[in-house]
């Protein structure tokens, strides 16, 4: 948009007296590539907008989902492996929340960048116009007198215009400077953004590691579980057996399965665990 | 060690949900690729505009990359629960072997 006001202004100035054009030509043509560079796209930075805006709201919606899931299953699965479970579900969910939270920051930096630029723009629009206006005034006023004395008024005219000019190319100057601060500074965000994009990045890395061991623990968990739980069954079979022993004053002694058995797959069932445990404790303590 | 219970086809589920979760992260992923802005957006000040879209450009592809792990770990915690599902579904199976066999299993040592 103001792109197409500067090749406007540089069909208007084209049209302006000889004179005019003469006088202004060279700070013009500073003031016109200064309104390109300071130009930007808004429209396109504006159109980018809802779009992360969007992306929040999602990122923000799969992570609630997750935890209304969790809640749920909350109600059917108990035990160490749950808490396992418990545990990573409020990591993703930490991380989830600060990938959202890291895109619904863009829109204002973007939205910044876009009123900024279109803002420097007007004031430069306004400046440049202002300065031919006003000169080309001036050429009208003097125009008179130059017939009386032309070269005193000519000399004047031109003095006058470039006072105006220095003046006018000064503001653009601010206008530029200020403008180049502030985009320095989105510029700042957007880095700090990506760093903290990369933290992220790392964070859900070790996550994922976490979860591969819980897949590998899950395999795992099979065979252990098969051996606590048939240490269990010979147990309870066990203590049936001394039950009836006792109670029928071991007229009826039912055969079991053997203690030392039964005693080796809890002790392997309960070392792994402690093992598992005291990883834990020290990866914690890391 | 906590008490022990468990719902298999429960657990199942929230994996299939978790999966279908890790398709719109990709989905958005996908999508975050396609939102660039022209190399001239912030303008062109001299030093200053091309550094601004350095600075953007870099942030699109990390978010992208974080939104591509973020995937991939929710993909992870759904193989997780699955592997965990199928587990606890073969323990049952083989606990209900055992009962019925009455802890000898055809074959066993």
């Amino acid at each position: 948009m103001s792109q197409q006001a500067a090749n406007q202004l540089e069909v208007w100035f084209s049209g302006m007296p000889e004179m005019v054009q003469s006088v202004l030509h060279e700070p013009f043509t500073w003031m016109n590539e200064s309104l390109k560079s300071v130009s930007g796209d808004p429209q396109a930075l504006m159109a980018a907008v809802p779009l992360y805006l969007r992306f929040a709201d999602t990122v923000n919606q799969l992570a609630d989902d997750q935890l209304d899931d969790r809640d749920q299953l909350s109600r059917v699965w108990s035990g160490d492996a749950y808490l396992a479970f418990d545990v990573h579900v409020g990591r993703i969910d930490d991380q989830l929340r600060k990938l959202a939270d890291t895109m619904a920051t863009v829109p204002e930096l973007l939205e910044n960048g876009a009123n900024a630029c279109a803002e420097a723009a007007d004031i430069i629009i306004d400046l440049v116009v202002g300065l031919i206006m006003f000169v080309v005034s001036l050429f009208i006023t003097n125009l008179a007198l130059l017939i009386v004395t032309a070269g005193t008024v000519l000399a004047a005219f031109v003095a006058t215009s470039l006072a105006r000019v220095a003046i006018v190319m000064s503001r653009v100057t601010r206008v530029i400077t200020k403008l180049s601060r502030l985009l320095r500074k989105i510029s700042r965000s957007l880095t700090r953004l990506q760093e903290r994009l990369d933290e992220l990045t790392d964070t859900l890395k070790s996550l994922q590691d976490f979860l591969t061991d819980m897949k590998k623990d899950a395999k795992d968990f099979s065979g252990m579980e098969k051996i606590r739980r048939k240490g269990d069954f010979h147990t309870a079979n066990g203590l049936v057996s001394f039950g009836i022993n006792v109670g029928t004053l071991g007229i009826v002694s039912p055969p079991t399965t053997g203690s030392s058995v039964e005693d080796a797959a809890k002790d392997y069932y309960d070392a792994v665990r402690a093992a598992e445990r005291a990883d834990d404790v020290a990866e914690r303590e890391r | 060690m906590s008490d022990l219970t468990a719902d298999p086809p429960a657990m199942e589920d929230f994996s299939d949900r978790t999966v279908a979760r890790r398709d719109r992260l990709d989905l958005i992923r996908t999508q975050l690729k396609a939102t660039r802005v022209p190399r001239d957006a912030f303008g062109y000040i001299p030093g200053v505009g091309g550094k601004v879209h350095d600075a953007y450009e870099e942030f699109v592809a990390g978010c992208g990359t974080a939104t591509e792990m973020a995937s991939e770990t929710v993909l992870s915690l759904a193989q997780a629960v699955h592997q965990a599902a199928q587990a606890l579904l073969q323990t049952d199976q083989f606990n209900a072997e055992d009962i019925s066999t009455g802890g000898q299993r055809p074959g066993a040592s």
